[in-house]
């Protein structure tokens, strides 16, 4: 038993009416869908230790919306803790610049810094992220001051060498 | 914060899949050329479940669209359905389950389930098959095809599908209906008559569909079986063949269900629920149309809960029999039968 299609042309007004609402819903939920997709295949690439895969993947939902700052700073994360500091530096600046009050955003920036040894540049971003990095501000701050006596010391040391001989 | 982020997706997804159901749904001989046709019960099933998912209500959802699967297996659209609202309540191995239905019955439609059946495959911890079935999905998701799948989604009827069939698909299944009423015919022992082997086979005897629930197993299943003393009734001016008084009876024991007031309200219906048939010509109500005050009956209330402070009997009239010792020895054998011992 076949039954005859059923006529589109019912509700065809309110259909295209709605129809601008409901493409803007569908962009929406297929965009949603892909970030979805992206992170399973992420974690599953870091299940297996697979870091060229996950990274591509990572940079795949960078694309799909640049602005986003918690992305930028997952990807950093990850990037830092695979040893590409450099390169979690970039992501970890973007994401701090897109969202300067996100404390965990500027204090990843600082960490990956001190990673470098680029300690007073550190100080800077771990001043920026607040209260929640003061134990590790006052740190990197006490050793970027010993490293600036230190520095002293040393340049006195060598003026006076230079003036005896 | 969670809930937050994850509401507007789900919002999107569920207006994304209500549309591509009612595709489905608006171009209905794909969802029924396999299978029988659709049954207003089959219709019934769908429109609640669309309902039920717009509400929200996923579990609901579930159910329906299980129901309707149950009826008609063979169709992709109700298990995209399906996989939906299990997709919502997270019950992946039923996502995954409906999504490789859906490409088992239209492998065509491999391309389009593919990344919504790698993230399950994903969340069930399958990750070596889920992985082809994601980049499937991501591949997909932006190529001309899935853009023209979804400009078509957005012009289609979008909401509303009617829980009573469309009078086109009522008219077309009423023109299926047998027409020919004439009884099955009376067996002739003579295989070589023009009913055949048939008539052999099938001794004549008509069963009406409407009393088909009209047997004592049917009246076991019950919530309550009472054995109760006629009192009396009610009087009121307004009694009649359809607006029955209220009895009163006693329970002196109960048989099955929850502990209720001796004193037991019950809607004394003078015909059968079932049956189509009006009041009979001339019947008016009188007191020798009540049992005699004393007279002991077994009473089956199909719920033991009133409604507007009487209890309804077991398909009216059918739900009381007098409690003589054969009417008590049959209920008690079939209560034993359904004892579960």
């Amino acid at each position: 038993m076949i039954f005859p299609a059923r006529p589109l042309s019912l509700g065809l007004a309110l259909a295209l009416s709605v129809s601008t609402l409901l493409v803007g819903n569908a962009s929406y939920a297929q965009n949603s869908k892909k970030v979805e997709w992206h992170r399973c295949l992420i974690s599953i690439y870091k299940s297996k230790n697979q870091v060229p895969q996950a990274c591509e993947e990572y940079a795949a939902l960078v694309n799909l919306d640049p602005k986003d700052a918690q992305v930028r700073f997952e990807y950093g994360a990850y990037l830092h803790k695979m040893g590409r500091v450099k390169d979690a530096i970039v992501q970890y600046r973007k994401a701090a610049d897109m969202n300067p009050s996100n404390p965990d955003y500027q204090g990843a920036v600082g960490d990956a810094l001190v990673s470098l040894k680029d300690y007073s540049s550190a100080v800077a971003y771990y001043q920026k992220a607040g209260p929640k990095y003061a134990g590790k501000l006052s740190t990197t701050a006490a050793y970027v001051q010993q490293l600036r006596q230190i520095n002293q010391y040393n340049a006195e040391i060598k003026k006076r060498a230079a003036e005896d001989e | 914060m969670v809930i937050e982020r994850e509401l507007p997706k789900l919002k999107a997804r569920y207006k994304w899949s209500l549309a591509l159901l009612s595709l489905g749904l608006a171009f209905m001989p794909s969802a029924f050329a396999q299978d029988e046709g659709p049954s207003v019960t089959l219709m019934k099933y769908v429109g609640k479940a669309q309902e039920a998912m717009r509400a929200g209500r996923n579990q609901e959802a579930r159910d329906e669209f299980r129901k309707a699967i149950g009826l008609a297996p063979k169709t992709p659209e109700y298990y995209i359905g399906l996989s939906d609202a299990c997709y919502a309540m997270k019950e992946y191995d039923q996502v995954a389950f409906a999504l490789q239905k859906v490409i088992e019955l239209n492998p065509a439609m491999k391309d389009e389930c593919s990344g919504e059946y790698g993230e399950a495959l994903f969340h069930l911890g399958r990750y070596d098959e889920a992985v082809p079935y994601l980049k499937a999905g991501l591949k997909y998701i932006d190529s001309p095809a899935a853009k023209a799948r979804r400009t078509a989604i957005a012009s289609a009827p979008p909401v509303s599908i009617p829980s009573t069939p469309p009078p086109s698909v009522l008219s077309a299944a009423a023109s299926t209906q047998p027409h020919d009423t004439k009884p099955i015919p009376l067996a002739t022992e003579n295989p070589a008559s023009a009913e055949g082997w048939h008539s052999i086979a099938t001794k004549h005897h008509e069963v009406d569909i409407n009393k088909a629930n009209q047997t004592l197993a049917g009246a076991i299943r019950c919530e309550g079986i009472v054995i109760a003393e006629y009192q009396g009734y009610e009087k009121s001016d307004n009694i009649n063949f359809f607006h029955p008084p209220k009895a009163k009876f006693r329970i002196t024991k109960i048989l099955k269900g929850p502990p209720l007031n001796k004193d037991l309200p019950v809607r004394y219906e003078f015909k059968e629920r079932s049956s189509t048939s009006g009041a009979p010509a001339g019947w008016k109500f009188s007191d020798d149309k009540m049992p005699a005050k004393g007279s002991p009956w077994i009473i089956f209330l199909e719920w033991c809960t009133p409604r507007d402070g009487m209890f309804d009997t077991y398909e009216g009239s059918f739900g009381r029999l007098p409690a003589d010792d054969e009417n008590l020895n049959k209920v008690y054998a079939e209560l034993e039968k359904h004892s579960n011992r």
